[in-house]
């Protein structure tokens, strides 16, 4: 089995409520040293076999459509997964 | 709106379908559900959207209704002139199909009163036009 690894953060120029969210909760645990935090989604997707070109196409177009909305949110990568 | 065919259309998640087909049948129309998977809209004259929380808001509020079999004629007969109202989630499937422009993010306000208005607007930035729905 191979996994293609999606990931997707909302646009740079966006404001990103959750992660400034997490960015004001983090000093109250003592992590001081983070000035920003952006959240963004990350999908593994499996295929049967081994990943092949086509599968990664696949998965492009499959982040392009429903994995992301191109209005407030880029889509950073489309990988292979590394073996675990 | 005597006599007029509502569609209504119920996704997994809708919670209210049926009151949006009272409130049609009370403005003296016909309401006729309509069901998220079946590509057909029986004839309408016009569509709700009713809101609820279709998926469970998973992905995207509206994201994975926009993907309906329904949806695809919905979006024909919007994009042919006929009326389409969407109500709190069914805006967001409107959003989600490009129907409407901009897209739903979340409030920057963190205090408890945000339960009542859980997102946000925005309008499209982008120098190009509005992303058409794949194969259009």
């Amino acid at each position: 089995m191979g996994r293609i690894i999606v990931e997707v953060m909302p646009k740079p120029e966006l404001l990103d409520p959750q992660g400034k969210a997490v960015a004001g909760a983090l000093p109250r645990l003592g992590f001081d040293q983070f000035t920003a935090v952006r959240q963004g989604k990350l999908f593994e997707l499996t295929v049967a076999g081994d990943v092949t070109e086509a599968d990664l196409d696949a998965a492009g177009q499959a982040a392009g459509t429903l994995l992301s909305n191109p209005i407030i949110e880029d889509v950073i990568r489309v990988v292979e997964a590394e073996q675990r | 709106m005597t006599g007029a065919r509502v569609g209504i259309v119920t996704f997994p998640g809708s919670l209210d379908d049926r009151d949006a087909a009272r409130a049609v049948r009370l403005s003296g129309g016909d309401a006729v559900p309509l069901w998220h998977g079946e590509a057909d809209l029986k004839g309408v004259d016009a569509i709700i959207l009713p809101g609820g929380f279709s998926y469970g808001d998973y992905l995207r509020a509206g994201a994975i209704a926009r993907f309906a079999p329904v949806m695809d004629r919905v979006v024909d007969a919007a994009r042919g002139g006929m009326p389409v109202l969407g109500i709190c989630n069914g805006f967001q499937v409107l959003c989600e199909s490009h129907l409407l422009p901009g897209a739903l993010i979340r409030n920057d306000h963190h205090s408890s009163s945000a339960v009542t208005s859980s997102c946000a607007w925005r309008t499209p930035t982008l120098p190009g036009p509005t992303p058409s729905p794949p194969g259009r």
